[in-house]
């Protein structure tokens, strides 16, 4: 048997029609305009798709608690109380957590409002080192309610979260700082009228 | 009285007569690009798919004209490789799904079909995959070697051995039905 008769034979085979669904599938497609969303194989490629978001969407879920916690770790730590607060510690309304506390803080005398710049003394890193400034930002104040003082007037209670950054620098070498910044958090009255 | 000859275009609508382009050339492609398709994947189910696939991606190229059939073939093997590496991804077994797969017939059932056609397709089925698959392009596919090496990414020499050397491997393997 020589190769062209076998070539012959091989043409005269016809391969197999598509299936129909195969074709409406095709006829579709191509009817259709470019911009016009095509579903294909909608049972694999759906599945595989929803499983990726679901995949996606676990891995975003879990990135975020795991950044909550921090946040919330962080947050939740009270500096050493090694400084006095200058006024009054009472001055401070409370730390976390807020109106509970807020509220059994003694109303009277009424002292004055605590400042992020009041002066506060505190341990630094090393005994060497000299505090050369202080900083409040500010990054959130929520009202959580209102409070009856006793002369009769209101106060706002107002939580207050901040990044507290302390500069240090070592007097032997002038050029050496160090900053510290911790987020804070504290609850704080508010009169009626004043801001914070 | 001057009457005014006004001609109206026949169609209007661009998007329709590339619609019947596509449909005509799918029409007379589509067999030989599922028999190629089906003879890239080792799971018969998933050769209309490939060509599904292949088509749509195609026509995103260029809606307002069918492809050359090289680049149909060539797009049509790229994406069996493409779901082969899928499949080891999802540690899905091939060997399952070729030994449950019902067996799917490549050519025509004919009225006049005859044993000698049977035998020629498993003949086909039996020859190597690269030499099957430059047959399958040159014989059913019509490409010349020239294309055959594009869409395979071989040397038109290449190509041109594998395809003698598959007709002679037919030849062998139909001659003890003939003796």
């Amino acid at each position: 048997m020589d190769l062209e008769s076998l070539e012959k034979e091989l043409r005269a085979l016809r391969p197999a029609a598509p299936s129909e669904s195969l074709v409406r599938h095709v006829a579709e497609t191509t009817g259709g305009t470019p911009e016009a969303p095509v579903v294909f194989f909608p049972e694999a490629a759906s599945l595989r798709r929803r499983v990726r978001r679901w995949q996606a969407g676990a891995a975003v879920t879990g990135a975020l608690a795991a950044c909550l916690a921090l946040v919330l770790l962080v947050s939740s730590r009270t500096p050493e109380p090694s400084g006095t607060v200058a006024p009054a510690p009472a001055a401070l309304a409370a730390t976390t957590p807020a109106p509970a506390a807020a509220a059994e803080v003694s109303p009277a005398p009424e002292p004055p409002l605590p400042r992020l710049t009041d002066p506060v003394r505190i341990s630094p890193p090393a005994a060497s080192l000299v505090m050369l400034g202080r900083e409040g930002r500010l990054q959130s104040a929520r009202q959580e309610g209102w409070m009856d003082q006793q002369d009769g007037t209101r106060s706002r209670i107002v939580r207050v979260r901040y990044l507290d950054s302390v500069r240090w620098q070592d007097p032997q070498d002038q050029s050496a700082v160090i900053e510290t910044t911790l987020p804070m958090e504290q609850v704080v009255r508010v009169p009626s009228g004043e801001t914070y | 009285m001057i009457a005014a000859a006004v001609s109206f275009p026949t169609n209007t609508n661009p998007r329709a007569d590339s619609s019947a382009l596509w449909k005509e050339w799918f029409r007379r492609q589509g067999p030989n690009l599922v028999l190629f398709a089906r003879q890239q994947t080792s799971v018969p189910s998933e050769a209309e798919d490939l060509v599904q696939e292949a088509v749509r991606k195609l026509w995103q190229l260029n809606p307002d004209t069918p492809p050359d059939n090289a680049l149909a073939y060539h797009k049509i093997r790229q994406l069996a490789t493409d779901f082969a590496r899928s499949r080891i991804r999802r540690g899905v077994r091939e060997e399952t799904w070729e030994s449950e797969a019902p067996r799917v017939e490549w050519f025509d059932r004919r009225a006049e079909r005859t044993e000698r056609d049977a035998r020629l397709e498993s003949a086909v089925r039996a020859l190597p995959p690269e030499q099957r698959e430059v047959i399958s392009l040159k014989i059913w596919g019509e490409l010349t070697f020239d294309q055959i090496a594009r869409t395979l990414d071989i040397s038109p020499n290449t190509a041109a051995s594998r395809y003698r050397y598959g007709l002679e491997r037919l030849r062998t393997l139909l001659a003890p039905s003939e003796a």
